[in-house]
């Protein structure tokens, strides 16, 4: 390996960008392989992972998870060229958006930079979304996940909304459904036919690893 | 006339800075004193540097 | 009791809590409510925030109809009428059908332009920071000197609207809340760089971040504080309280970051504040219990503190001897409970939080939308304040 992706997921984690960033730098110009870019993709996820454990914990605020996306995506950015040239396969794919009534997208960002990460093509529909843009694009590139985005509480009936026009739709048995931001709660997401709450960026992609995986 | 015409002119050559002292300058509503209206132009620009 | 007297008597009561010395002669109620009062009026949101008869009838009768003792929004957060003069756009949008309000971030500072604004301050307001944030001073110098001065006189018609419902409620015993003053955080936060660039510049180029607020407090201390704290005459009616500090994003940051770049601003206006006898209510968003050991360094007396998340009990117990305590009653119990289970909790929240004194009473958020809350329900819970809240 021309790179240590235990130190890397170390730096991920501790939010030390900069030397994150050069080993990435580093690592692109000597034309690793493609199991190579996939274990410093995984090696960043993990590294985010420790983000999402040190935020249940207390010890990193909501100012450091946003910190961490801007990280992040820094660092897939320097990678991207690689994950084209190399068409690592993709994981699966979401359609993600932050519901009706909602402008607020720095978590549905985060989430998206993470899923990318995580070889998940995502659909980003965008924010203040009505339920028919979710159906709309759920018709157009059958995801295999759908993801919703909510900060305030008057938005949880723009995901209730989501959910029922899926499912009227006749798409709703077709994808996972699964949700988060502020509001959202697991008890909310059982109400409402969620099939799973989305906690942190971190725990959102694991389970959407874990169902495409199935 | 022709002296509006100038200070039309000259006020097109001014820093913002320089036009806010002019627009001070006009606010009637407030007594001639400089400190009093210097003041005011403070708590204006303060206040609408983050409302 | 002339109005004055009233008015002074509902100041004793902030007075006595906030100061720690002694149990005020009853509970004081702070209102926490914001667009609330007009989105369940027969106005449109939109339609009152642009004129002051309609502000002044939303938040008379609300002043009216309620048992508040302080009103803490009442018009000013929502300056639309300047904002419109000034082509200040798109801070908010606003849905009239569905009652909502949602913020959008500007950058008026580019990342690259952190020297430029530490070598002159001053010169980086006026000539970029002001044309950027104020649209309509662009065109012709005389174009934005007319900008300039409808602005201030938009700016001093809102005062005297101010000047107008305070002594209306006063009336009815019934205070306004105080000036405001921020920290450079959530200044920056709002429309210098943005809630992600200035987390990110934190991170990336804390030095630069910090030589800029250095550079910019002269001119901020003296316009939101010195002027209207120290060098003004005090109003005619008094304020509850008289400097209120939001921490909007500021709770956002660890403890290490509050620490290093939020807190010696605020150690040093509680220092000042303390000095001019005068009092602040920090405004805290969001859950706010990791900088506890902060507000344990506030000097005593000062200020009170107004928790959202917080489990308020908790926060009496670990703080409720050096600060008073602002909060209670939470906006789904509000909205969705009975009117007897909305007494009921406050009966609770007053028997654990009052005794002792250094308690206010208080929505526990930000009262925005229909949802936040049943008007028989606000009313309830502050009568019962009112009537049972005497020590």
């Amino acid at each position: 390996m021309m790179i240590n992706v235990e130190q890397l997921a170390k730096l991920v984690g501790d939010l030390e960008e900069e030397q994150a960033v050069q080993m990435a730098e580093a690592f692109v110009v000597q034309n690793p392989s493609k199991e190579e870019v996939e274990a410093v993709v995984a090696a960043c996820q993990g590294g985010m992972e420790t983000v999402g454990v040190r935020f249940g914990t207390g010890e990193y605020f909501i100012g450091d998870l946003i910190y961490s996306g801007e990280l992040l995506a820094r660092i897939m950015s320097i990678l991207k060229p690689l994950m084209v040239a190399n068409n690592t396969s993709k994981t699966g794919t979401i359609v993600l958006g932050t519901v009706k009534g909602d402008l607020h997208d720095i978590g549905k960002n985060i989430f998206r930079g993470m899923a990318e990460a995580a070889g998940f093509v995502v659909h980003d529909i965008g924010f203040d979304q009505p339920a028919s843009a979710f159906v709309e694009k759920v018709r157009e590139v059958k995801p295999d996940i759908v993801g919703m985005s909510a900060l305030l509480t008057l938005a949880l009936d723009g995901v209730r909304d989501t959910v029922k026009a899926l499912k009227d739709a006749g798409v709703r048995d077709s994808v996972k459904l699964i949700a988060g931001g502020n509001p959202i709660t697991p008890e909310f997401c059982k109400q409402t036919g969620i099939d799973a709450y989305g906690g942190n960026a971190a725990n959102g992609i694991k389970t959407c690893l874990a169902w495409v995986k199935k | 006339m022709e002296k509006n015409i100038e200070e039309e002119k000259n006020i097109e050559e001014m820093t913002i800075a320089e036009v806010f002292e002019e627009a001070k300058k006009e606010l009637n509503f407030l007594p001639p004193i400089d400190d009093v209206r210097n003041g005011f132009g403070e708590v204006f620009l303060t206040t609408f540097t983050v409302f | 009791m002339s109005e004055y007297q009233k008015a002074l008597y509902t100041r004793t009561l902030f007075d006595d809590a906030i100061g720690m010395k002694k149990e005020p002669d009853r509970v004081p109620v702070m209102s926490n409510a914001f667009t609330w009062p007009i989105v369940i009026s027969k106005y449109k949101l939109s339609e009152v925030l642009r004129d002051y008869d309609k502000l002044f009838e939303i938040w008379y009768g609300f002043a009216r109809d309620y048992y508040h003792d302080s009103l803490f929004d009442f018009g000013w957060r929502n300056p639309m009428r300047i904002r419109d003069v000034l082509g200040i756009s798109g801070d908010y949008v606003f849905n009239d059908e569905e009652g909502t309000i949602n913020h959008i971030e500007k950058h008026c500072l580019e990342v690259d332009e952190y020297d430029e604004f530490i070598a002159d301050p001053r010169r980086f307001m006026m000539e970029k920071f002001f044309p950027r944030r104020m649209t309509n001073l662009a065109g012709s110098r005389l174009n934005a000197k007319n900008t300039f001065v409808a602005g201030m006189n938009e700016f001093a018609a809102l005062g005297q609207y101010i000047g107008k419902l305070a002594g209306a409620v006063a009336e009815l015993g019934v205070l306004l809340a105080g000036g405001g003053y921020l920290t450079y955080f959530d200044i920056w936060i709002h429309n210098f760089r943005g809630l992600k660039g200035t987390l990110t510049d934190l991170r990336r180029i804390p030095d630069k971040v910090q030589a800029a607020w250095e550079k910019y407090a002269p001119m901020y201390e003296f316009a939101a504080y010195d002027l209207p704290f120290r060098y003004s005459p005090p109003p005619p009616i008094p304020p509850s309280i008289d400097i209120a500090l939001p921490l909007i994003g500021s709770g956002l940051l660890s403890r290490v970051q509050f620490g290093r770049f939020v807190w010696p601003q605020i150690k040093q206006v509680a220092d000042k504040a303390t000095v001019d006898g005068k009092t602040i209510m920090i405004f805290a968003e969001g859950n706010v219990e990791h900088l506890y050991e902060y507000f344990l360094q506030l000097p005593k007396g000062v200020a009170c503190i107004q928790f959202e998340k917080d489990d308020i009990r908790k926060a009496k117990a670990i703080l409720g001897k050096h600060c008073c305590i602002i909060g209670g009653i939470s906006l789904e119990l509000l909205n969705s409970g009975t009117k007897e289970q909305c007494i009921e909790e406050t009966k609770r929240l007053v028997d654990d939080l009052a005794p002792g004194g250094g308690y206010i009473f208080s929505e526990a958020a930000m009262m925005a939308f229909k949802t936040d809350g049943r008007p028989e329900n606000v009313r309830a819970v502050t009568e019962y304040v009112r009537m049972n809240g005497k020590y």
